[in-house]
């Protein structure tokens, strides 16, 4: 007995070592580290929550064998902390779970292509809008044809995202059967395997899975929505007109800049490298 | 589908990296689960119905809620009272729960199939009650409840898929991740299986070896 304890004694000791000098364990360290040595004023550290499937919003890439989020709506994020002087960390996690963070504090602001409904209203506090989005329907090649419109739908199996904007719209045609999922991908292997008939999604988003899937076609159909249900907002607290109003600021000075169009292609081109 | 892995040349670092989270994630979640799991065993068969009744509410409380919901109530539920855990800790706590409330009953049972002429012969030797759990009981006990240990360690590095909800970055989450960059739904997962198989058949054979080492011959 004493033999074997010993040695299961000192591993122990080295995990346990080896873990406390790691601390970077979450946000798949999305950010640099603080420079702690670097000396100088503590900087003010402000958190956005994000859920990194949606590119190209916002994504997961390896940059220089370091796994980082990008996506437009990061770099969106980069310019408000910037001009907050601030310091930005990221918070990746389920889209579902992105409000309940920011009421519970966990996050300081939402960015995840999220579309401000009188719902969500309810419960957070909404910027203005940064950028319109199209929904397109994402099949299967042998049925691009069949689907000319949302009605065609109808009777038909529909995938979307979970708590989506799409899944509102999913639920508005008459007799079709949702299919609602946390994450994208999932979405894209029950359209793949026929348990799902259509997926509702972002137009970016479907088109860069028809170019990177074989098999897979944007249907030609367009979706009406009004103009305040297809864009994208940041979300923060309830009652935090601060940073609301600190928030629109650099939206409207990125928005005349033209930076936001360069920051979605520029998107578009990372996830075509 | 196309079945394609060259998404691995790329992103190999970010499994390595998320593999030894989870393996971080299910080490503190089982060693303070273990520790737990023994107080918590302890007070159960304790003669005291007070304490008794306590240690088997929180059994069956966590026994009777999804690993799920014990994961958010943890992350998200304990801000309300002011506590606001990182990601991390949230999970490491919820790990440590759910395997503590297994663990606990494994022990009872363990440390109840003793015979208990082993009690009463060391009670007869002058041993304290305390004296007897301590060097008659419980290493007789532990050589019996190694197996059904080892299966709560594999269970608990299986559970702990569940945390990525809450964005640690372990081997699920490193999955989905890939997932979003290469649009590629399966291959990713499939990357994860093989990591989790790995870790799980590594350990199932040391703790066959362990148990080896430690049995009576008879």
């Amino acid at each position: 007995m004493k033999r074997v304890l010993l040695p299961m004694m000192l591993l122990l000791m080295v995990v346990i070592m080896t873990a406390c000098g790691q601390e970077q364990t979450t946000g798949a360290g999305s950010e640099p580290s603080p420079s702690s040595e670097s000396g100088g004023a503590e900087k003010k550290v402000i958190v956005l929550g994000t859920s990194a499937d949606y590119a190209p919003y916002e994504f997961h890439k390896s940059i220089n064998g370091k796994d980082t989020i990008v996506g437009f709506d990061i770099e969106i994020a980069k310019a408000i902390a910037a001009d907050m002087g601030a310091e930005l960390k990221i918070e990746d996690m389920d889209f579902e779970g992105l409000l309940m963070a920011l009421s519970t504090d966990k996050v300081d602001f939402v960015i995840s292509g999220l579309t401000p409904t009188e719902e969500r209203k309810k419960n957070v506090d909404f910027t203005d809008i940064y950028y319109y989005a199209e929904q397109a329907v994402l099949v299967r090649a042998d049925e691009g044809e069949s689907i000319a419109s949302l009605d065609n739908l109808s009777g038909k199996q529909v995938g979307v995202q979970k708590s989506s904007i799409q899944e509102g719209i999913a639920q508005d045609i008459q007799g079709a059967k949702l299919t609602s999922l946390a994450k994208i991908p999932e979405l894209i292997l029950e359209l793949q395997t026929g348990r799902v008939d259509a997926l509702i999604l972002e137009k970016p988003v479907a088109q860069q899975y028809v170019k990177n899937q074989e098999g897979l076609v944007v249907a030609n159909v367009k979706i009406e929505q009004a103009e305040d249900e297809g864009g994208s907002a940041i979300a923060v607290k309830k009652g935090n007109k601060e940073l609301v109003d600190q928030i629109n600021s650099t939206l409207e000075k990125l928005k005349t800049g033209g930076d936001i169009e360069r920051f979605v292609v520029e998107a578009n081109e990372m996830l075509g490298e | 589908m196309n079945l394609d892995f060259s998404f691995l040349s790329e992103h190999w670092q970010d499994y390595v990296r998320s593999a030894w989270v989870t393996l971080e994630l299910s080490f503190f979640g089982v060693l303070f689960g273990t520790l737990l799991g023994v107080m918590v065993a302890l007070l159960r068969i304790s003669r005291v119905w007070p304490i008794k009744f306590v240690a088997s509410a929180y059994i069956e409380l966590i026994r009777g809620t999804p690993m799920l919901v014990q994961i958010l109530i943890i992350h998200y539920g304990l801000t309300v009272i002011g506590v606001n855990l990182s990601a991390f800790m949230s999970g490491v706590v919820a790990l440590t729960m759910n395997s503590s409330a297994y663990m606990a009953e494994v022990f009872r049972a363990g440390i109840q199939a003793i015979d208990k002429g082993q009690t009463e012969a060391s009670r007869s030797l002058g041993m304290s009650h305390g004296m007897t759990l301590r060097y008659i009981i419980l290493p007789q006990a532990f050589r019996n409840m190694l197996p059904a240990i080892g299966n709560e360690f594999i269970i608990i590095i299986k559970d702990s898929s569940l945390v990525s909800m809450i964005g640690i970055a372990e081997i699920i989450y490193t999955a989905r991740a890939v997932q979003g960059v290469t649009f590629q739904p399966l291959a990713p997962l499939l990357v994860a299986a093989a990591l989790y198989f790995v870790i799980t058949f590594t350990l199932a054979n040391l703790l066959t070896w362990l148990e080896r080492r430690l049995s009576i011959s008879r």
